[in-house]
């Protein structure tokens, strides 16, 4: 018994070629469908009609959380928990802690960018009907 | 048809507003693959060794020699005392921080302003920053005096029930050198990932196919990975960016805090960034001038490319060498005595006024030389400079350290500063450190972003004719 398909591929040899096929695929109605390239064709997400990707809200989320928690934390670090005089500064104050949060926040935004890339992309996927076919080594 | 042709024609820019291509000589794309994958590919180079078993003899022998005599020995076996309690730990964290520097300005600063110049660089760049913030973040490792308590830095909540202090430009440093590890590993990782997935397609054996594939996670190159993908590198190269100007900025306030003169300064932290950005441009071209020739890479970084570094370089140049004119004016317009005695002695002290003489030629009026263009050609005399650009700025923190601290505020406890040999043998360790990783990767991994470097040739852009569109803009 034949396996059922994964799908149908094709293959173009210019990316203008596959600018123009992508666009006849979108307008029949298509919906599981992608193009394999091996670097970003300028204009396919357009044609495609790929929304703007998530991938900016998984760093603000990432980063922005950090940024208050790391405030609070060295809020009740420094102030609450173990306050320790040194030379008759204030116990917490919102310039000197902005310094770490900000760093941290730098932190867990690129952390959340990476993230955001591979849950969005399904990674890691080590293994994926595509690669058996031999001449999708191109891409 | 006619009709076309001049219409083509009157889309040519002017001639001297026309830029050659990035690759030239219209190669193929398949040429590209082949000949940026032949040096992970194929048979390991004779200088690859050549240069590979000192790097690693002084990794894995004389760097852990030198750890295991001072943790069991003490920070003594270092020429650090009082009053210079900084000695070359100090200096050296500095000078590899910003050596780091230059590969994230490249990898990101670039990538924002569409510098497509860049794509040919930015990897054997971002690798450099890596490898040089390892080393980097090594020495305030150890010269913490007890290292086995160097997780006391971070907030975690012990027995004691003590807290690091967050007032302290130290712990900023803590989280900063951290944080620009784990952001210019990712950000160089997830530019690796194209190429992982290409160089899992084309391996032959098991074990490549493994491991290549194990990090590729599985690309396919499909536009809805490309499309997540590419915004995840735009917001990744904006916060390597914030980084730039933060690592050494806090550094810089590691020093500017105190109340030492020569150190107690606002303009310190532009100061870092700029001398970090500056020495990592000169390990640049130490790093790209010899592996160009030496992997065949002449035709993907021309001449054009280490033009620009050059350019770059001399840029910063101008700026380090304003930023020394301005220490100096303040130095006498602030009125300050002690200001004054410490800038006087960069120059003519009893100790170490070499330090200042070198520090001001080598930074500030050497690279002046990149304004002529048969020097910005002359690869030779670049990477000569290069070296020394690299010498001067190792040789501008030591000038800023020991210069300021050898003579303190109280006469009687003056004492000038030498290395040890340990001190000597952990900065050869910490070469031989980034060196051994640099080749590793250079024998590896693509050094070039090959992905990146197809999409800014005519082929793989849709509106130019080589790409396949019918007439578009030449």
């Amino acid at each position: 018994m034949n396996p059922r398909p994964y799908g149908l591929i094709a293959e173009f040899d210019s990316p203008a070629a596959v600018l123009r096929a992508a666009e006849k695929v979108r307008d029949a109605g298509f919906r599981r469908w992608d193009v394999f390239s091996p670097f970003p064709v300028h204009g396919l997400d357009k044609v495609m009609g790929l929304k703007n990707s998530l991938v900016g809200w998984f760093a603000l989320v990432f980063g922005g959380g950090a940024f208050i928690g790391s405030m609070l934390m060295i809020w009740y670090m420094n102030d609450y928990d173990y306050p320790v005089l040194v030379g008759g500064k204030p116990m917490f104050s919102p310039p000197q802690a902005l310094v770490p949060s900000y760093i941290l926040l730098v932190l867990a935004a690129a952390v959340g960018a990476f993230v955001g890339m591979v849950a969005l992309n399904r990674f890691p996927r080590l293994h994926h009907p595509l690669f058996q076919n031999n001449r999708f080594a191109m891409v | 048809m006619a009709d076309t042709a001049t219409q083509l024609e009157s889309l040519v820019p002017p001639k001297e507003l026309r830029r050659g291509p990035l690759v030239p000589a219209h190669r193929s794309l398949g040429w590209l693959t082949d000949h940026l994958t032949a040096m992970p590919e194929g048979k390991t180079p004779r200088w690859w060794w050549v240069l590979f078993i000192p790097a690693a003899f002084c990794a894995a022998v004389v760097l852990p020699t030198m750890l295991i005599y001072l943790i069991s020995t003490g920070v003594g076996v270092w020429g650090n005392k009082q009053p210079v309690a900084w000695g070359w730990d100090i200096i050296n964290f500095v000078w590899w921080v910003g050596v780091a520097h230059a590969g994230t300005l490249i990898s990101a600063m670039l990538f924002l302003t569409r510098q497509h110049w860049r794509t040919a660089i930015g990897r054997a760049a971002e690798a450099m920053t890596v490898f040089a913030v390892m080393c980097a973040g090594l020495y305030p490792a150890i010269h913490v005096g007890r290292v086995w308590f160097a997780w006391w830095l971070f907030p975690i909540p012990l027995t004691t029930g003590m807290w690091p202090q967050f007032r302290s430009p130290l712990m900023w440093d803590v989280f900063a050198v951290n944080t620009y590890l784990i952001v210019s590993s990712l950000f160089w990782y997830m530019g690796l990932i194209p190429d992982l997935a290409l160089m899992r397609d084309r391996a032959k054996t098991r074990v490549r196919k493994f491991l290549y594939g194990l990090f590729a996670l599985g690309w396919t190159g499909s536009a809805r990975q490309w499309h997540n993908y590419e915004k995840a590198y735009l917001v990744l190269s904006g916060l390597a960016t914030l980084l730039v100007f933060t690592v050494s900025s806090i550094v810089g306030m590691d020093f500017a805090t105190s109340q030492l003169a020569g150190w107690h300064e606002t303009i310190f932290p532009f100061y870092f960034v700029a001398g970090a950005v500056f020495c990592g441009f000169g390990m640049v071209l130490v790093l790209l001038i010899p592996l160009r020739k030496w992997c065949h890479l002449e035709e993907i970084i021309t001449l054009r490319h280490i033009d620009r570094i050059c350019k770059m370089t001399l840029m910063m140049s101008c700026i380090m060498a304003y930023i020394y004119g301005i220490e100096y004016f303040v130095a006498w317009y602030s009125g300050s005595p002690y200001d004054a005695w410490v800038f006087g002695h960069r120059l003519f002290g009893h100790y170490y006024w070499f330090g200042g003489w070198i520090m001001l030629l080598v930074n500030g009026l050497l690279p002046q030389l990149f304004w002529i263009k048969k020097v910005r050609q002359n690869l030779v005399l670049i990477f000569v400079i290069a070296v020394l650009i690299n010498i001067g700025m190792w040789f501008e923190r030591f000038t800023i350290i020991v210069g300021s601290l050898y003579q303190d505020f109280l006469p009687a406890s003056w004492h000038p500063f030498y290395p040890t040999w340990v001190d000597v043998g952990t900065y050869v360790g910490t070469l031989g450190v980034f060196f051994t990783m640099y080749l590793l990767f250079v024998r590896f991994l693509p050094i070039i972003a090959i992905s990146e470097v197809k999409a800014i040739t005519p082929q793989a852009d849709p509106h130019h004719p080589l790409g396949g569109a019918k007439g578009g803009r030449p």
